[in-house]
Order: C-alpha cells, then sequence, then structure tokens
C-alpha cells in the first residue's frame, strides 16, 4: 500500500501506528480498520431497525447540542448506561460546555464513604424501625413523625405533617407502606 | 458487624433491622424499606435492584429546598415501562446504621414532576443503577438485617 494515496493526517496516523509495533504491515493495519468500521456500521444498521433505539451518536464527531440530545434521548429509552457514558466523554470532549458538565456531574457514577454514627443515631434507627415494624397495619397509607420510636405526629399529606412542626432535625418523617 | 472475610476484614460497615416488609393486601408486593436521610432529611426508602437512581417523592424534595441551579429539569426518564418527567439531580443519600458506621452515597437522584405524586403509594425508592451499583449489601432474612458497606473498602 502506498501511503501517499491517503490523506495526510490518515497517514501520519498509519506511520504512527506501524511504528507501535501492533501491526506488521499498512495492509494489516488498513484490514483491521475495515473490520472495525464494518462492525461500526452494521451496528449501527442494527439500531436503526429497532424501534424506540436512540441513534448510534460518535463522540468525535458529534457537536454538544448532540450529545445532550443524544443523552436526553437515552435516558428516554431507559438507557441509563448509554446516557451516563455520553455524559461523561462529552464533557471530556467539550470541557467548556456547561450542559455537558452538568449531566456529567450528576450522571456519575455514585461514590460512598463511611460516616462514623453516634451511639444515639444508632438508637434512634433502631427504635424507629420497630415503631414501624409494629404499627406499620394502622397507620398505612398515613405520613408520620418520630423521634427516638415514639410517635410525635401522624397526618394525611406530608405538607399537613410538617405545617406546624418547626424544627424536624432528628426526625424520622415517612409515608407509611 | 458479624460479616467477615477470611482475613478478618470486614465485608460491611453497618447494619439495620426491621427491614422486611411482608406483603400485604394493599401492597402485594414484599419489600426491603430503610430507614435513610436524603440530603440531611430521615426519612424511609425501599430497594430496587431493578430500579434506576434514587427515586425521590416529590414532597420530600420539596421539604429539601433543592437548588434549581445545580439540577437537569425537564428530564423524561423510562421507570416502570413508563416514561415519567421530572428533575435529575446529585444528591447525598446516608443509609443509616443501628450498629457498626453509616455509609453516606453521593448519587444521582431523579425527582418526578408533583403530577406523580401519588402514583406509586411507595416511600422514595433506591434504586440499583446510579444509587447503590457501588455499595455492597446483604440480607439475612432470619435475624430481618440488611448489611451496607462502601464497594471500596475504606480500610
Amino acid at each position: 500500500m502506498d501511503l501517499k494515496e491517503l490523506p495526510a493526517e490518515l497517514a501520519h496516523f498509519v506511520q504512527q501506528a506501524l511504528a507501535s509495533g501492533t501491526y506488521q504491515s499498512a495492509d494489516e493495519l488498513v484490514a483491521a480498520a475495515v473490520r472495525v468500521l464494518r462492525d461500526r456500521e452494521a451496528g449501527h444498521k442494527a439500531r436503526q431497525h429497532t424501534p424506540d433505539a436512540p441513534a448510534y451518536t460518535d463522540v468525535l464527531t458529534s457537536t454538544p447540542d448532540d450529545l445532550v440530545h443524544a443523552i436526553r434521548q437515552a435516558l428516554e429509552a431507559g438507557e441509563a448506561g448509554r446516557a451516563r457514558q455520553l455524559a461523561l466523554e462529552g464533557a471530556q470532549r467539550y470541557p467548556a460546555h456547561a450542559e455537558l458538565q452538568q449531566y456529567a456531574r450528576v450522571l456519575a457514577p455514585p461514590t460512598t464513604r463511611v460516616v462514623p454514627a453516634a451511639p444515639a443515631s444508632r438508637a434512634s434507627v433502631k427504635a424507629n424501625g420497630a415503631w414501624l415494624k409494629a404499627h406499620r397495619t394502622a397507620y398505612r397509607g398515613r405520613w408520620i413523625a418520630l423521634r427516638d420510636g415514639a410517635l410525635v405526629r401522624a397526618a394525611d399529606s406530608f405538607e399537613a405533617l410538617v405545617a406546624d412542626l418547626g424544627d424536624t432535625t432528628g426526625l424520622l418523617l415517612t409515608k407509611v407502606v | 458487624m458479624s460479616l467477615f472475610y477470611a482475613d478478618g476484614s470486614p465485608f460491611v460497615m453497618g447494619s439495620q433491622t426491621h427491614v422486611f416488609y411482608e406483603p400485604t393486601p394493599a401492597e402485594p408486593k414484599a419489600r426491603l424499606v430503610l430507614r435513610v436521610a436524603i440530603a440531611g432529611l430521615t426519612t424511609q426508602a425501599m430497594v430496587d435492584t431493578g430500579g434506576l437512581y434514587l427515586f425521590c417523592m416529590p414532597s420530600v424534595a420539596r421539604a429539601l429546598n433543592l437548588d434549581a441551579a445545580q439540577a437537569l429539569g425537564a428530564q423524561t426518564i423510562l421507570f416502570r415501562d413508563e416514561r415519567v418527567r421530572g428533575t435529575l439531580y446529585r444528591l447525598t443519600l446516608t443509609l443509616l446504621a443501628e450498629e457498626g458506621e453509616d455509609v453516606q452515597i453521593d448519587s444521582t437522584a431523579f425527582v418526578p414532576d408533583a403530577s406523580y405524586e401519588g402514583v406509586p403509594e411507595l416511600p422514595s425508592i433506591l434504586g440499583l443503577h446510579g444509587c447503590l451499583e457501588r455499595v455492597r449489601f446483604a440480607f439475612d432474612p432470619h435475624t430481618d438485617t440488611f448489611y451496607f458497606g462502601p464497594a471500596s473498602p475504606p480500610w
């Protein structure tokens, strides 16, 4: 294969790939590239045949607005993993695009950390659990406020429950199920 | 904690009991319902390993006075095969321990629009994707105990 027949940018890429030693010849490299393109095209066509499936979006060739649109489509189609991937890759490609950065921040994988629990908090969690289990039937469907395993108030809505409670610190507020 | 690896390191960091809710005529599915804090507000939320994100009920979200500037509004997600409109946030969820330590999760949260309120007669929901996916958890039906800890151990 004569690399001079290729566009300069592509020829440079081929030369670099050959220099890395992964491929023995330009022919081998181009054959591998064609396989990748065929697979991608096949995947694209398969997606097109699926009703409601979002079209394939290539982060490298898409505009920021295309990516935002694709993220929203993925969310609507139930493809949460795809939405996250597009958001993270899009935010990396367009670091100045505020909306993509926001999607990446909100959809990023969760992070966890351990926080020491105070003895009083542990006791309250336990007492509230016992109360809820014991009174589930009697209060089903109602909103309740509990403090350390004791009922503070019950109401028919969350708004009614908290209307006159004032400071809700230390209270468990929940609908009984 | 009573769950350990063979080398003595803990599998989880905290636990709580009284979490298994038997099916009833009004609620025909068994549930694991946990006591949690959502952005500091203590409430209940049920585990849904087929679910998505922290699905926060609108009434609870209103009490949190969430910052709209940090939100992604007017989103539609597929929830239980139904398209639901609402707002996406990044919220701190705390699994509260009655033994051991609490675990905080910085998670994706979805708050449905007010029109969705009351459609599922349920508390908020802890989905796997975007919420529990980085949490180790286990349930012992014999003792009605839910164990939890971070997927990346702090020890």
